[in-house]
């Protein structure tokens, strides 16, 4: 069991080592020294899940506790992915915003929780470790120490306070059907009936997991947070731990409540449509990036949303999950991608609205040039990542067929729209004038910068294997 | 083996194209050098594969699978046809690259100019050794769009800019028609990788083939400026001459042949028979267009149009061999009049060969380039252009009587055209502008002399068995015409020489008065000088009744599409200026939002499940 457990048990081991450095040396050099220690924990975290993903057997760890999948691998290496591109990032950040070791610190633990919630098949620990990487976040979106950083964890905090709430409301009301809080025994004991009661339930979990996807109406925070903390942590925070409450939702409803699936499915289309088309329409006025970038967020989870709405219909399901894992992925690294080149082009550029961007083209060509590709990718052009798994998702609704048809419509209306105000930003970038002289590009951010643009390529021209993992990883949720 | 890196053939000058886009700006001469460097490397290992399709035969790999379909999987076939093409594309695409360096020496937008020269070439080359023909009409697309783009090079002049979209829209007709005969192949066959349509080929009903490969060959009418679409081609002389070069000689008008030859299993007799007289009346009407036209470039332009007509009809008359023979011929005499054409205009700054005269005396290396280029074309033994003329009229013989005498008398026009156009440019007495012409620099004129040499010995390979090796790339090859019997060739002899001998009176040495001849012909040369009319029965079709019916459904349009289309787009930003409004900044207000969500989603769940 301890061999499965490795990567967790390095990533914890080294949150602790970095808590004890604290004492032993001067603010900066711990920062530095904490940085590539958290770097090494990560990027060995991930050599081993993906090695371990390979073999694609079940473990059971603790039974009816913690259970290694193939769906809880693949998000452990989203999330451990994301963590090095985002450390990896970080390591120059950190200078700008005199940061210090325990930023690190902060995001091992919230991997670590996101790690665990990933293999989680109970109830209680899924929301133990859920809260265990949330609340490592609240005082990463604080982490800027003005009035905006102060504003972006105060909203996140409160508003996340209360969607716990409802969450844990939610969790009761289904322990007391069942008498129990493992997601198999939830599922015998409720069977197909679906009483009042179930139902709440049902509410209660989608509202608050709602907030932690920013669907609408649950997503008001995201803008502000997303705005006020500093673009590492947004990048962390839009691309790794909104996929953990995907995670929880996918893993909740579709083992736990698969008898309710008529009525979770129908409010995950309300907030499919809701969700894209709020989402698009308000990043189309948008005139900060990083808002602009956080409402393309929230109309991305739409996209994610559409897919689960097409769970209940009798078309393959693993399809459908396996489209929406794929595209969770592929936001993860193109959305986190975005928000890293927004980091980068913060040290040469002080404002963050798009007009402040104008002839970034020419003053850093690679962060220009690899958010150009991530901005491309997420408007779903052919050849990059986001066309892929928009697609798959488009082609789950339409062959279900029927009413799904008209949601996988929108979503290709809602992709038109997001269209322009992606272009928009290329054009400032490329097409706009403003100081032609060259700046330097930071090292370690162009770095992650990099590696992720050929993520999204490489998915994009090559999206066999991709696809073939995502639906593998899919299938494992509906084999009990 | 070598073969098995032929897919980097078209990786070189694609990496141009990115690297020149990206800092060519930084690099001397727009970064001319990197693509010269990109090119010739294509250049070497196409050879380099090429000597491997001589010595061991066709190569197919297996290819990478797009989106887990097999119907997208691309990969790379090299055999004797794309063989001859490569060394076509990349070897006459090298000299004109480095001919760029001297043409284009100073000119501001350098950096675009290579970037997409190298795009062009690259998709090309990308063209010729695909396996699937998916790929083979992405590489399509890119050839067009590049020609789109290097025609409006010069984008402020209105005319270049009008020639660009002129050469996009006609050539666009049969991109359209090639799509859907890829959609019938498909239909059909199940797949779209070239051995497996071949080899299914003989199963499939004939008329269903013959629709197929007429489709296809609708979009060679429209890349290779078959009549009735050649309209584009004499227009696409706006841009630099080097790009003419490029597209009349080794790029794009190729394509539409290449894919005829390509498909060639798919024609039936009935579709060939199409083929065979849209080439040949192609090839006469230009011809005697080119006859009559006074602008240098233009007349090579209407040559290069009927020398395809004459490609297109080899490949309907069965002469496969001869066809791929001519093209290859073809580049070497097309691509060296353009250049020294070039060099002309670049001396003397006009495109009017009524402003040029006894040019040989300035510029003896472009005159005598100019002179083996048009001995090559006119036909007359015993270089290229002879040879290959001679293994077509041959063809069209044994095939069909009246398309053998509309070749003959087309092969007289070319004699004719091209010699007037020497003795026009070169010959006579100095004119004004003549007196200031000067010898091109070093570096454009190597090329010229690189392709002298080709232009008078290509024809020589056909005795080294060139025929039997083009005919490898044919599983069922179609029987071999038989070779120019002795009566087909003394008869082409006499008519390339007389088609001299009258342009040589007329304009060498004066016994036949131009000026009479046009007005005892006067309705005629009317005729050939307004282009038989076609240009102006598209424009008027264009603007009357394409641009009438478009403007009485404009209202129509306007308000309905309009309103509807510009009623989104406002309806979309006005809903997110007001959808915006809610999100107040206070978060208090938006608690409240996740408690009234939560209630939404409540009601939903009631309406649903029955009861709450």
């Amino acid at each position: 069991m301890l061999a499965e457990l490795l990567p967790e048990i390095l990533l914890i081991g080294a949150a602790l080592l970095l808590v004890l450095l604290q004492g032993f040396c001067g603010r900066d050099a711990c920062a530095k020294l904490s940085g590539y220690i958290s770097l090494a924990a990560c990027g060995g975290a991930l050599l081993l899940v993906s090695l371990h993903s390979g073999a694609g057997v079940e473990r059971v760890l603790i039974p009816e506790i913690i259970k290694l999948d193939a769906f809880s691998l693949f998000f452990k290496l989203l999330f451990l992915t994301l963590s090095f591109l985002v450390i990896l990032g970080s390591l120059d950040a950190v200078k700008r915003y005199r940061m210090g070791g325990e930023y690190y610190t902060m995001l091992l633990f919230t991997t670590f929780g996101m790690l665990i919630a990933s293999m989680a098949v109970d109830l209680a620990v899924l929301y133990i470790a859920v809260e265990l990487a949330t609340i490592s976040t609240f005082a990463l979106a604080a982490f800027r120490k003005d009035r905006q950083g102060a504003e972006a964890g105060v909203k996140y905090f409160v508003i996340g306070a209360l969607s716990s709430a409802l969450v844990l409301f939610g969790i009761s009301l289904l322990y007391g059907i069942a008498g129990s809080t493992s997601l198999t025994a939830i599922a015998e004991a409720l069977g197909s009936s679906s009483g009042p009661v179930a139902s709440l339930a049902v509410v209660f979990l989608i509202a608050g997991f709602g907030y932690k996807i920013a669907a609408v109406p649950f997503h008001m925070w995201a803008p502000d947070t997303y705005q006020g903390a500093p673009s590492t942590v947004t990048a962390f925070l839009a691309g790794a731990t909104k996929k953990m409450a995907f995670l929880a939702l996918m893993r909740i409803f579709i083992v736990a409540l698969p008898g309710l699936v008529e009525s979770w499915a129908m409010l995950f289309a309300v907030l499919a449509v809701l969700t894209m088309t709020v989402g698009n329409l308000v990043a189309l006025v948008q005139s900060n990036i990083k808002r602009m970038l956080a409402y393309s967020s929230v109309a991305q989870a739409g996209y994610v949303l559409v897919a689960f709405a097409v769970l209940s219909s009798k078309a393959d399901l693993t399809l459908a999950a396996g489209a929406a894992l794929l595209h969770m992925f592929v936001h993860a690294i193109m959305k986190g991608g975005a928000f890293l080149a927004v980091a980068a082009a913060g040290s040469a550029i002080a404002g963050r609205d798009i007009s402040d961007f104008a002839g970034l083209g020419r003053r850093m060509p690679v962060t220009a040039f690899t958010l150009s590709i991530f901005l491309l990718s997420l408007a779903g052009i052919p050849f990059f990542a986001g066309f892929v798994s928009k697609f798959l998702i488009l082609m789950a609704s339409v062959s279900a067929g029927g009413a799904y048809i008209a949601l996988g419509v929108l979503l290709v209306i809602n992709s038109v729209i997001s269209l322009y105000y992606y272009a928009k930003v290329i054009r400032v970038m490329y097409f706009e004038g403003g100081e032609v002289h060259r700046a330097e590009e930071p090292v370690m951010l162009v770095a992650a910068l990099v590696v992720s643009a050929i993520i999204v390529l490489y998915v994009g021209i090559f999206p066999e294997s991709a696809i073939q993992l995502a639906k593998s990883s899919a299938a494992s949720l509906f084999t009990p | 083996m070598v073969a098995e890196y032929s897919w980097l053939i078209p990786v070189f000058p694609l990496a141009s194209f990115v690297l020149i886009l990206l800092f060519g700006g930084r690099l001397r001469e727009g970064g001319g050098h990197l693509a010269v460097a990109a090119v010739g490397a294509s250049m070497l290992l196409s050879l380099a594969v090429i000597s491997h399709v001589v010595r061991f035969g066709s190569y197919e790999s297996r290819g990478i699978s797009w989106f887990g379909s097999e119907a997208f999987r691309f990969g790379v076939l090299v055999d004797p046809l794309s063989a001859v093409m490569l060394f076509v594309v990349s070897f006459v695409g090298f000299l004109i690259v480095v001919y760029s360096l001297g043409y284009m020496h100073g000119d501001p937008g350098v950096q675009r100019y290579y970037a997409e020269i190298s795009l062009f070439i690259a998709s090309m080359l990308s063209l010729v050794i695909a396996n699937n023909l998916v790929f083979m009409f992405i590489s399509w697309e890119l050839v067009g769009l590049c020609s789109y783009l290097l025609i409006g090079y010069w984008y402020r002049k209105p005319s270049a800019a009008s020639a660009a979209k002129k050469a996009f829209l006609v050539t666009r007709v049969g991109d359209i028609l090639f799509l859907a005969g890829i959609l019938v192949v498909y239909r059909e066959f199940g797949t779209l990788n070239l051995s497996e349509v071949f080899e299914l080929a003989p199963g499939v009903a004939t008329a269903t083939l013959t629709l197929a490969s007429l489709l296809l060959f609708g979009g060679a009418v429209g890349k290779s400026a078959q009549f009735p679409l050649h309209v584009w081609l004499p227009d696409a002389m706006e841009g630099p001459t080097t790009v003419s070069a490029l597209i009349h000689a080794a790029t794009m008008v190729k394509a539409g042949v290449y894919l005829v030859a390509r498909m060639y299993p798919l024609f039936t007799p009935e579709s060939l028979h199409v083929v065979a007289w849209i080439g040949g009346i192609t090839a006469f009407i230009a011809a005697s267009m080119a006859v009559v036209m006074t602008d240098l470039k233009r007349v090579i332009a209407y040559s290069t149009v009927s020398h395809l007509g004459f490609m297109t009809l080899a490949l309907g008359v069965g002469g496969y061999a001869a066809g791929i023979f001519h093209l290859l011929n073809h580049s070497f005499f097309k691509a060296l009049l353009f250049l020294s054409a070039g060099a002309v205009l670049h001396a003397v700054h006009s495109q009017d060969i009524r402003d040029m005269s006894g040019l040989w005396r300035r510029m003896p290396v472009t005159g005598t380039a100019f002179f083996i280029g048009a001995w090559s074309l006119s036909g007359l033994p015993p270089w290229s252009g002879f040879w290959s003329k001679d293994e077509i009229m041959a063809a069209v013989h044994s095939y069909s009587t009246p398309l053998f005498w509309l070749t003959a008398v087309t092969a007289l026009l070319s004699a004719v055209y091209i010699w007037r156009l020497f003795f026009i440019v070169f010959t006579g007495r100095e004119s004004e502008q003549a007196k200031h012409a000067h010898e091109a620099p070093l570096v454009m004129r190597i090329p010229l002399i690189i392709l002298s040499l080709g232009a008078l010995f290509s024809g020589f390979v056909v005795f080294a068995g060139f025929g039997e090796f083009v005919q490898g790339a044919l599983e069922h090859a179609p029987e071999a015409a038989e070779h120019a019997s002795g009566s087909v060739m003394l008869l082409s002899i006499l008519l390339a020489a007389t088609g001299t001998g009258l342009a040589a009176l007329t304009y060498y040495r004066p016994v036949i008065s131009a000026a009479r001849v046009r007005r005892a012909l006067a309705p005629v040369h009317t005729l050939l000088v307004n282009r038989y009319y076609l240009d102006h029965l598209y424009y008027f079709f264009a603007t009357r009744v394409v641009a009438d019916s478009a403007r009485a459904l404009r209202g129509v349009d306007e308000f309905i599409v309009d309103g509807t289309v510009n009623g989104t787009g406002r309806a979309a930003v006005c809903s997110g200026r007001k959808l915006r409004l809610l999100q107040s900044g206070v978060v208090q207000d938006y608690a409240s939002w996740v408690l009234a969500g939560a209630f939404l989603l409540l009601v939903i769940a009631g309406l649903i499940g029955g009861g709450v």
